[in-house]
């Protein structure tokens, strides 16, 4: 994985530089995850480097799925990865694109795991937070494990704030048996 | 200890009531691959060179290879539980090991846990294992003795405290039995000892620990055992986690006194941690900075002065030095000295003992290399005695080595070559010593005054051992006010030469040896 990121980062950086001078960030975004799906399909994946199928038929199906989001630059992008054999990369040059276009737009997607439902207020107290903390607008996004038993653990990107209950009580545990 | 159900309840709720609650914000990471104990991690981005960090099942690890995409690990102690996926989190700290006093006569992994089944280690402090040496300025020169106990070493190379002296030699020529003997001559004087083994068998370290016991000697040592079975990353992080224990001495003024046993397969168990990080080989399989690795270690040994301890201690040890004398082993392969490991640490340390197999199977024991073995700086920390009266039995063996090859044809040599060639003999003779057997220095005064007087040339050159240890006890129960003026002032003049002479000579006229 870290290998392939390697290898994914100068595409990342050339597709997302291109999309950024038309403005077509949100739509090359789009595509790039429909093409990252697509090629982590194991129908898909199986023709991808088989020399029974050319190359241009698979660049074709892709833009071809990528539907209203495809545009010259997305298609010669495919044919592109296709002809360096680095079609396999996509999921990591989707990630990389996301990352760059975060950075750019200033913006960081937060993953919240609460033990309860959070209530609208809770939600925007800890995206305020966050903000606050990060200096970036925050998207959340909310799951509910009941064995936090209570409280709630926030990722964003590397970063983990852990107010879990579970944490805690695991924490005493090792404290006491000091 | 007893306590009851009221009391245990007590100390518990006293344990609640100092818990913090706090939530917690960390950087965690992936693991991405696990291959032969170096884990791959994803994420981390903020984690420092050597960083410890925590994977599942309260295991850790240390952060080596800072890279673009991936962060390369190594995981300390077992790492069959992690699996890809796992989250790994920052801790925010250099590897730390327990030090203190609490430390003396335990066995200890590489991380200071306890091995030896006697329960916690009683340590309040800590520190990390990876420190700079002191600075130039923080330094004074070497110029006290640590005795090993052995003659053939401290009357030939002798050791400072603060020095760093390589014991160098083929396997199976007693390179330990070196480092034990020096550490078991420490016992009361104050001298602290810690002994790094490394990559050995469990059963020769348990030994080794029995021996000192035996020898009363384990009560001021700490053993840091990375055996074998051990992964490679505690092989190599276990020298430096004995450092550390020994500079907690050394900064608070007192002596200590380190042995690495052996630093080769240090190196090789780098060598495996650097190739399976895809860090690029050099010379002989071995990453760039192996050189760095022994230097940057045995620099650490050095003796500091009273304004460094002073300063460390925060004024409450006055007028103190402190030393750290180290005895790197390295294991040679068929007598190459000339191999890149071997070059590299004579290079770095002040001296080395070069211990030989011809030597050792000729029954030579110690087997001392008298020509190849130096001390570069134990001479300015040679006690006064012992210099005045080690200097001749150099020169004896150095000449008898030049003559050696004629000793067969004894009786067509001119009077003064057999002479020399028959006091290289007994000298030779005399620097043989029993392991576990150190000398005084008094007692080690009278057999090198012996020697250089001529006592020697008319006993048998088979019979000098014997000699020696009749002339030993003679002196202890005869002349016990001789011996405790020597060992006390170690002063050396022609009061004290008449005396020994007197001794001398009534020893020879009234015991049978």
């Amino acid at each position: 994985m870290a290998e392939k990121t390697t290898i994914a980062r100068p595409y990342a950086l050339a597709i997302f530089e291109s999309a950024k001078a038309k403005g077509q960030l949100a739509k090359v975004t789009e595509a790039l995850h429909i093409a990252a799906a697509a090629v982590s399909d194991p129908a898909l994946a199986s023709l991808i480097g088989n020399p029974g199928v050319a190359d241009d038929k698979i660049t074709a199906l892709l833009t071809d799925i990528c539907g209203d989001n495809s545009s010259a630059e997305v298609g010669n992008f495919f044919k592109l990865l296709a002809e360096y054999n680095r079609l396999t990369v996509l999921p990591e040059i989707a990630d990389l694109f996301d990352s760059y276009r975060a950075e750019e737009e200033s913006t960081v997607e937060a993953e919240v795991i609460s033990a309860a439902e959070l209530s609208e207020a809770q939600k925007t107290d800890i995206a305020s937070g966050l903000k606050k903390r990060l200096g970036r607008d925050i998207t959340l996004q909310c799951s509910i494990d009941e064995s936090l038993v209570g409280g709630a653990i926030i990722r964003a990107g590397d970063l983990v704030i852990d107010g879990s209950i579970t944490s805690q009580l695991n924490k005493l545990g090792q404290a006491l048996s000091r | 200890m007893q306590l009851n159900a009221a009391e245990i309840s007590e100390l518990i709720k006293k344990r609640i009531d100092n818990f913090e609650v706090v939530t917690e914000a960390r950087t965690e990471g992936t693991v991405v691959s696990l291959t032969d104990g170096i884990a791959r991690i994803h994420g981390l981005a903020d984690v420092m060179s050597g960083e410890m960090i925590e994977f599942p099942g309260n295991t850790y690890g240390m952060a080596l290879n800072l890279e673009r995409d991936s962060v390369g690990a190594v995981v300390l102690g077992p790492y069959e539980h992690i699996s890809e996926g796992d989250k790994v989190r920052c801790t925010g700290r250099i590897l730390e090991v327990p030090t203190g006093e609490g430390l003396l006569g335990r066995v200890v992994d590489a991380l200071g846990n306890p091995i030896d089944g006697k329960g916690p280690v009683e340590s309040s402090t800590s520190s990390p294992i990876e420190q700079i040496a002191p600075g130039v300025i923080e330094r004074q020169s070497v110029d006290q003795p640590v005795q090993t106990g052995l003659k053939s070493i401290d009357a030939m190379v002798p050791v400072g405290r603060g020095q760093r002296e390589l014991i160098i030699g083929d396997r199976q020529t007693g390179k330990t039995a070196v480092a034990v003997d020096a550490i078991i001559n420490q016992k009361g004087t104050g001298v602290k000892c810690i002994y790094v083994a490394i990559g050995q068998k469990a059963s020769s370290i348990a030994s080794v620990v029995r021996k000192l016991e035996e020898h009363g000697a384990l009560s001021n040592t700490i053993i840091v055992a990375a055996t074998a079975s051990d992964s490679a990353a505690l092989q190599f992080v276990a020298p430096y986690a004995g450092c550390a224990m020994g500079e907690y001495f050394r900064d608070r003024g007192e002596d200590a006194l380190i042995v690495y046993d052996d630093l080769t397969k240090q190196a090789w168990a780098y060598r495996q941690v650097s190739l399976l990080l895809r860090r690029p080989p050099g010379r002989e399989a071995y990453p760039g900075d192996v050189f760095y690795l022994h230097s940057r270690l045995l620099e650490r040994a050095s003796r500091v002065n009273t304004d460094y301890v002073e300063k460390f201690t925060d004024g409450k040890v006055k007028g103190k030095t402190g030393s750290l004398t180290a005895f790197p082993i390295i294991e040679t392969q068929g007598g190459d000295v000339s191999a890149f490991v071997p070059t590299n640490v004579i290079s770095i340390t002040d001296g080395q003992i070069f211990l030989e197999s011809d030597l050792f199977n000729a029954g030579i024991r110690p087997a001392i290399n008298a020509g190849l073995s130096v001390s570069r700086v134990g001479g300015a920390a040679q006690t006064k005695i012992i210099k005045k009266l080690g200097g001749g039995v150099r020169l004896d063996l150095a000449q008898y080595r030049e003559l050696a090859a004629f000793a067969q044809f004894a009786s067509d040599l001119d009077e003064a070559t057999r002479k020399q060639i028959e006091r290289g003999q007994r000298v030779t003779e005399l620097m043989k010593q029993k392991q576990y057997s150190p000398m005084s220095i008094a007692e080690m005064a009278f057999s090198l005054f012996a020697a250089n007087e001529g006592f020697l040339d008319d006993v048998d050159a088979n019979k000098v051992v014997s000699f020696e240890s009749a002339m030993v006890s003679y002196i202890n129960s005869n002349a016990a006010d001789l011996v405790k003026t020597i060992n006390d002032t170690a002063n050396y003049n022609d009061e004290i030469a008449g005396q020994m002479r007197e001794t001398l000579a009534k020893f020879k006229a009234n015991s049978t040896w």
